[in-house]
């Protein structure tokens, strides 16, 4: 996911069938949640700017389930372990 | 009078490829009634389906079965192309075509391998899965996903197939077909499936017109009913007749499905012949207002959707009709008169796909 091309529009939330992704426009957030995800490519194509890569990597195992945020105002990434849901 | 016994078929039973229950009433080894009782697999999709907004249920639908998902996800988004007057490039319904037909395919040589498995014979069941592995491969290869393949979207399908991949869609068929020739013949003329399949579980005609059957249910006992030759799709542009046996009993409809399969082949190169170049999606804009009703061909008989949108993202009733849902109700007259042996044959030859009855 490209944050500097992103303008947290939210439509790929929106489009996202799992629900696995969550944009707050107000703090210019991008939550990710990969468990949630059943690649299907929806976000991929609604979104205006392109933002959204998929790799050909498979999703490696983790212990516990996390939610990936983006956070825009200067920092890249910030990984949050959310917990298990 | 013998005395009667109330035994339970499953719900979880090795035969069933998913959970129902149904209650045998027996004297002594002769199955008198049957009451099936359904529940374990409902997961409220229709409820779903009003919660989301339409793009996103056609990703909803596809998941309500894993062997026929493409098949629902074809018949939602002609329903809302209906509603909303999109006309689909003809590449895209070619492709769809294709996509179908591959399910029906693997569908039908799955159902062979339960068959096989229902009655022991676990070798046919074990030979006919491998060959559906090809088919899984050419599958995984063009869509990147072996079962649910998300390729079919509102407005056309989202990936193309190149000409090499058509190629070798070909060159993997040419196996199929010929694995397929082994499978049919020990279906055909094997003792053991003829001895438990022959006279086991006879519907008449009359009695599957009166049941509702549909599919190869239907097609068993003598009925030449197809949703295919409606033509949704490119089917009004391909050659094919519906595949009919007029015995009405498990062996008859064993050797529907295996004749479809052929057929099935037979129809995925005449596509494949025929594809026209052009693009494979059309861009949809506004919202669902209206109601439709949309059949298509299940590799298990006519599937129904009827779709309600009032104007807005979400849709305002998704109901979705399945075969088994019709076809469960021919056992009631399928099994009564046959022996406790025979009852996991019969629940198998009507294809039973319960998660897709109870959604």
């Amino acid at each position: 996911m490209e944050l500097s091309s992103c303008t947290f529009c939210g439509a790929c939330a929106k489009r996202c069938p799992a629900a696995a992704i969550t944009v707050d426009r107000q703090n210019k957030a991008y939550y990710f949640e990969p468990f949630r995800c059943i690649i299907c490519e929806a976000c991929i194509e609604i979104c205006p700017k392109k933002s959204i890569k998929l790799n050909n990597q498979y999703r490696s195992p983790e212990y516990k389930k996390s939610t990936v945020v983006y956070q825009a105002n200067g920092q890249e990434k910030a990984q949050q372990s959310a917990g298990c849901e | 009078m013998s005395r009667q016994t109330i035994v339970p078929f499953g719900p979880q039973h090795p035969v069933l490829p998913e959970p129902i229950q149904l209650k045998l009433t027996l004297e002594d080894e002769k199955v008198v009634g049957v009451l099936p009782a359904f529940g374990y697999c409902h997961r409220g999709v229709e409820k779903a389906g009003e919660i989301n907004e339409f793009p996103q249920n056609v990703f909803l639908v596809e998941r309500i079965c894993g062997i026929c998902s493409f098949i629902h996800a074809l018949c939602y988004c002609q329903g809302i192309e209906q509603i909303m007057g999109v006309e689909v490039p003809s590449r895209a319904k070619y492709l769809r075509v294709i996509w179908g037909e591959l399910h029906r395919i693997h569908s039908h040589l799955l159902w062979i391998g339960c068959l096989a498995d229902a009655f022991g014979f676990e070798s046919l069941f074990m030979q006919t899965w491998r060959h559906r592995e090809k088919v899984m491969d050419v599958l995984e290869k063009s869509c990147g996903s072996r079962v649910i393949i998300s390729t079919c979207t509102i407005g056309g399908v989202r990936r193309d197939l190149s000409d090499e991949l058509l190629s070798e869609i070909l060159t993997t068929l040419k196996e199929v077909e010929k694995g397929l020739d082994q499978v049919a013949g020990i279906v055909e003329k094997d003792y053991t499936v003829r001895k438990r399949c022959i006279g086991v579980g006879v519907m008449t005609r009359d009695q599957a017109i009166a049941f509702g059957a549909v599919g190869p249910t239907l097609r068993g006992s003598g009925v030449a009913q197809d949703l295919r030759q409606t033509g949704y799709a490119a089917y009004g542009e391909l050659k094919f007749e519906p595949v009919v046996e007029t015995a009405g009993d498990s062996y008859a409809r064993a050797l529907v499905r295996v004749r479809e399969t052929y057929q099935a082949i037979d129809l995925v190169r005449q596509a494949i012949d025929k594809m026209p170049a052009g693009d494979i999606t059309v861009k949809v804009r506004g919202n669902p207002t209206g109601e439709v009703v949309t059949r298509v061909e299940q590799p298990r008989g006519e599937l129904i959707y009827y779709i309600k949108g009032n104007g807005t993202k979400n849709l305002e009733r998704l109901r979705v009709r399945t075969p088994t849902y019709q076809n469960a109700a021919t056992l009631l007259v399928m099994m009564p008169g046959n022996t406790l042996a025979d009852v996991p044959v019969i629940a198998l030859s009507i294809d039973p796909c319960f998660s897709c009855t109870e959604r």
